[in-house]
């Protein structure tokens, strides 16, 4: 398998005045090569950075992110800002590339998913995986959206956000902006949907599932969402129609197997 | 918006004039930073600038506060940029800057925004790497605060009812106002003339029959493809002296709750949560008067680029 390669997409150097707002150096990169479609998530992680006084441009503390989905460029790096005299930066590090081609065992099918409802899933892939998965009633489901806008589920998320260095005021402002957004665009709760729900370190471990008819045809949702309480998370597909019970679902997981490395280099980069 | 203090304020000063239909004089600031400006105090303080360098949409953005009024009073605004250098003497003034038009502030229906300062942004075009100071930025903003003019606004009781005729308010007519609200039935109406049109170019170039039908029925089908009910109220707006500044559902009880509005394919878009705007509801319109215009002067000199 012939890897891609990694170029720089975009340099911002977003500066601000007055430390309200941090000001920040972004790097997005990009992959370039054949079969890109083989790699539909991926990160990517610093190894070093520095501008051409030799400064080094290091975050204190070192990211760790998440796998994205690449038709959101999730290949961003943030580094300190450089100083206005600066002319160049040179960046190192690695994008780690999910590549479910490689690993078999990161395509897991669930025939006839929605028979048992409010039950886990019986599916030797998924515990292979540690990913326990349970489709919901619409009854369950309210209990969990009840949950998830619970004074428990809001002091966790306090909690989390405490630790990640957030602000009361801050953090006041997230629930306050989340409070308003669910009123605006809760989803309504009497329209078709399969409703799953996991573990929520388990449910990240799902980089997408896709539904599929008797005929093997894929089953197109009409949008999703997700929600958690800080404990266990749910996934919400929106469908035209009552979903068949005997429908297919199928997960396709982040495996440590189904991952590629690709160093890169990127040197006296000019600063905009 | 949190109120930051900034060293870079200290150099801000605002102009001591006083303006038409405000009756206040402007206090000046110069030499007070920002942090010790008191808030009874009229004029603007610089609180934050960005230096967004990339290249594409770079840019340099000034964000000032308006001490004096809470951002949830102030519907719209306009930023009239006279002059801006940087140390090098280039000019920083973006095209188009003298032609800037009011803009809704969406601030105004923020949370918190009964309590928050009104914030406007005043956006420059990006200096060269090697500038470290902007020379001098002048101009003044133009802010739409509709409750300084009571009588500037009309409110039509339970609009709901109105579907498809044009509302009826001497306030309106006065101005050359037309709004018609494009419920069921005025939604029905509009979609029929917007087939009939397309009917009419298809037959103009010629169409075949087939094409015609085809035409017609993609003209009804995509007529404001993206109205939800729930959502959205759509209004037809004939506003020829553009006097018309913002909305505003009213709640059974004369609550106001402001609307963020949007032109969308000629239509006007009112935005509301699920709840709002049920039958009972009332339809306040707004329009812009030189009593509910409040204009206040910046001026910066020397400000370092972060």
């Amino acid at each position: 398998m012939k890897l891609p390669k990694v170029v720089l997409k975009e340099l911002v150097d977003d500066r601000y005045s007055g430390g309200k707002t941090e000001s920040g150096l972004i790097l997005a990169l990009k992959i370039e090569g054949e079969n890109l479609d083989d790699y539909p998530a991926g990160r990517a992680l610093l190894n070093d950075a520095r501008d051409d006084t030799g400064r080094s441009l290091l975050p204190k503390e070192p990211a760790n992110p998440r796998f994205g989905e690449m038709i959101f460029s999730p290949l961003r790096l943030d580094l300190v800002a450089p100083p206005r005299s600066a002319r160049s930066v040179s960046v190192s590090g690695t994008v780690e590339l999910f590549a479910p081609k490689k690993d078999p065992g990161a395509v897991v099918k669930v025939p006839k998913a929605l028979l048992a409802l409010d039950k886990p899933l019986a599916s030797p892939g998924l515990s292979a995986a540690k990913i326990e998965v349970t489709p919901l009633s619409k009854g369950r489901y309210v209990e969990e959206l009840k949950k998830q806008n619970s004074e428990e589920a809001f002091a966790r998320f306090r909690q989390e956000m405490k630790a990640r260095g957030k602000s009361d005021e801050q953090i006041t402002t997230m629930l306050e902006m989340r409070a308003a957004f669910v009123k605006a665009f809760s989803a309504d709760e009497s329209r078709h949907a399969v409703i799953l729900m996991a573990r929520n370190e388990e449910m990240q471990k799902i980089q997408a599932v896709t539904l599929l008819g008797a005929d093997g045809q894929e089953i197109r949702s009409g949008g999703s969402s997700g929600g958690s309480d800080g404990v266990t998370a749910t996934r919400r597909y929106d469908l035209q129609e009552a979903p068949d019970p005997n429908l297919t679902l199928v997960f396709t997981l982040y495996t440590d197997k189904a991952r590629v490395s690709v160093p890169f280099a990127l040197k006296d980069v000019p600063l905009p | 918006m949190r109120f930051v203090p900034l060293t870079l304020a200290a150099i801000l000063s605002v102009s001591p004039i006083a303006f038409p239909g405000e009756g206040r004089a402007m206090a000046d600031q110069a030499g007070k930073g920002a942090a010790a400006s008191p808030v009874a105090s009229v004029g603007v303080t610089l609180a934050e600038i960005n230096d967004h360098r990339a290249e594409s949409f770079a840019r340099v953005r000034l964000s000032f506060v308006v001490p004096d009024l809470v951002a949830s009073e102030v519907r719209g605004q306009r930023v009239l940029l006279k002059e801006a250098k940087d140390d090098s003497g280039a000019s920083l003034v973006p095209e188009g800057a003298a032609d800037a038009k009011m803009e809704e502030n969406r601030g105004a229906l923020a949370i918190g925004a009964g309590k928050e300062p009104v914030t406007f942004d005043v956006e420059l075009k990006s200096p060269a790497r090697s500038s470290k100071s902007l020379r001098i930025v002048t101009g003044e903003v133009e802010l739409y605060a509709p409750g300084r003019d009571p009588g500037s606004a009309v409110t039509i009781p339970k609009f709901a009812s109105q579907d498809g005729r044009p509302l009826s308010a001497p306030v309106l007519s006065a101005n050359g106002i037309v709004i018609t609200i494009l419920g069921k039935n005025g939604l029905a109406a509009e979609r029929k003339a917007a087939g009939a049109a397309a009917r009419k170019a298809a037959l103009a170039a010629k169409d075949s029959a087939e094409e015609v039908r085809e035409k017609v029925a993609s003209a009804e089908k995509e007529f404001l493809w993206n109205y939800d009910p729930r959502y959205h109220t759509v209004l037809k707006v004939k506003d020829p002296k553009n006097r018309v500044g913002s909305y505003s559902f009213v709640d059974p009880q004369g609550k106001e709750e402001p609307a963020s509005s949007m032109l969308f394919s000629g239509y006007m878009f009112l935005t509301h949560g699920p709840d709002e705007a049920g039958p009972e509801w009332g339809l306040r319109i707004q329009l812009k008067t030189p009593k509910n215009l409040l204009r206040r002067p910046f001026s910066l000199k020397d400000v370092p680029l972060p």
